[in-house]
C-alpha cells in the first residue's frame, strides 16, 4: 500500500470547486446569450425588399418586459459584427388615455443608392384588429396594404415600398376585418 | 490576496460586464421603454385635426398636432425670447387650413395671435395639460405664412404678459 501523494500546489479541493462553479456559470451565461441572440422565432423576417441591389427586411423584436416592435434592417456586406444593421424601429402604438383608439405611429424610411433617393419603405406595427392599412399621399393617391400576423399575436404588421424621390404621407387609416375604421389620431 | 485570486476575480468581473452589455442590447428588450407613452387628446377641430399630449421618453410632456393618423407638428418647450412668446403656424397636409399651436407659460389665461403686417388680431384657445402647463391652439387666418409667429398673452386678471 502506497501513501497518497499530496495534491499539487494550486489545486486544493476548494479551488477546484470554485473553478468548476465559475466554469458552469460562464457556460450558463453564454448559453443564455446564444439563446437570446438566435434561439427564437422572432428573428424571422416579415417583409423583405430589394432596392438597387440592397436588401432590407422588417422583423419583430421586443415583447420581453415591454411591447413588441417592428424593426427595419439593411443588409450591409463586409460589416464587422453583424451584416444586418438596424435603420429604425416602430413600437406598438399606445392607446389613447380616457377613450378608444390609438396614437398613430409607423415609419417612413428613405432608401437611397449612390446618393440618390430611390424610394421609401413604409412599415409599422398596428393593433391586432387592423387587417388593412390605407396610406394617403398628396393628390389623393392611396395605397391599401394588407397587414400580416407576427410576433405573439397581439399586433399585426405592414410593410410597403414606394419608388420615388418624395413620398409625403398625409393620412393613415386602419380597417378591421369587417371593413370598419379603427380610431387613430 | 494571491495573484491567482485577483486574476480570477478580474476575469469574472470582465465577463459579467461583457455579458450584461450583450444581454441588455438584446433586441428582445427593444420595447421595454417605448419612446412615446400615455397619449391624451386635448382638443379637436375641423378639418379633422387633434392636439395630443404625450409623454416622450427623452423629452417629457410634448404636444403633437395630428391629422388623419399622422403627426403634423410637435413641440416640447415654451418658445420665447425674453418675454416674447411664440407659437407656430402649421398648414395641415392635404388642405389649405392653417393651425396655430404652441406651449405657453402657466400664467397665461387668454391669448391672441399678434397682428402681422396687414393681418388682424386673432383670439386663440388656451388649454391646460399636466398639472398646470398650458398651450394655445386655434385656426390661423389664411393669409398667415407658415412658421413662427408672436402671441400676446394675458393673465387671469387681464394683465398683458408679453411686451
Amino acid at each position: 500500500m502506497t501513501a497518497q501523494s499530496p495534491p499539487p500546489p494550486g489545486t486544493t479541493p476548494r479551488k477546484a470547486g470554485t473553478r468548476v462553479l465559475v466554469t458552469l456559470v460562464i457556460l450558463a451565461l453564454v448559453s443564455l446569450w446564444l439563446f437570446l441572440a438566435c434561439g427564437e422565432d422572432w428573428k424571422k423576417s416579415l417583409f423583405t425588399f430589394e432596392v438597387a441591389g440592397t436588401d432590407y427586411r422588417v422583423r419583430v423584436t421586443g415583447g420581453h418586459f415591454g411591447v413588441e416592435c417592428a424593426k427595419l434592417e439593411r443588409y450591409k456586406p463586409n460589416a464587422r459584427y453583424d451584416n444586418w444593421q438596424a435603420r429604425s424601429l416602430d413600437c406598438a402604438w399606445p392607446r389613447l388615455a380616457g377613450g378608444d383608439g390609438w396614437l398613430g405611429g409607423g415609419q417612413a424610411e428613405e432608401v437611397s443608392a449612390d446618393d440618390r433617393t430611390e424610394g421609401w419603405i413604409f412599415y409599422g406595427i398596428v393593433p391586432s384588429a387592423a387587417t388593412e392599412v390605407v396610406l394617403t399621399f398628396p393628390a389623393g393617391v392611396t395605397r391599401r396594404i394588407p397587414t400580416k400576423a407576427g410576433g405573439d399575436g397581439s399586433n399585426r404588421f405592414y410593410g410597403h415600398y414606394q419608388a420615388g424621390a418624395r413620398a409625403q404621407l398625409i393620412g393613415l387609416v386602419l380597417h378591421d376585418a369587417g371593413g370598419g375604421e379603427l380610431r387613430v389620431v | 490576496m494571491s495573484y491567482d485570486r485577483i486574476r480570477l476575480g478580474l476575469s469574472v468581473v470582465g465577463l459579467a460586464i461583457g455579458l450584461t452589455v450583450a444581454v441588455l442590447s438584446w433586441e428582445g428588450f427593444d420595447g421595454r421603454s417605448p419612446p412615446v407613452t400615455n397619449p391624451r387628446v386635448l382638443a379637436q377641430g375641423t378639418p379633422g385635426w387633434s392636439v395630443v399630449v404625450v409623454r416622450e421618453r427623452d423629452w417629457g410632456d410634448c404636444l403633437q398636432l395630428r391629422r388623419a393618423g399622422v403627426q403634423v407638428h410637435r413641440s416640447c418647450t415654451v418658445l420665447s425670447v425674453l418675454d416674447d412668446y411664440q407659437a407656430e403656424v402649421v398648414t395641415l397636409p392635404g388642405t389649405t387650413e392653417k393651425v396655430v399651436i404652441g406651449m405657453v407659460p402657466a400664467a397665461a389665461a387668454r391669448a391672441e395671435l399678434a397682428p402681422g403686417p396687414g393681418t388682424a388680431r386673432t383670439p386663440l384657445r388656451v388649454g391646460t395639460y399636466g398639472s398646470s402647463a398650458r398651450y394655445v391652439v386655434g385656426l390661423a387666418p389664411a393669409d398667415r405664412d407658415s412658421g413662427l409667429v408672436a402671441v400676446d398673452l394675458y393673465d387671469g386678471e387681464g394683465r398683458q404678459l408679453t411686451p
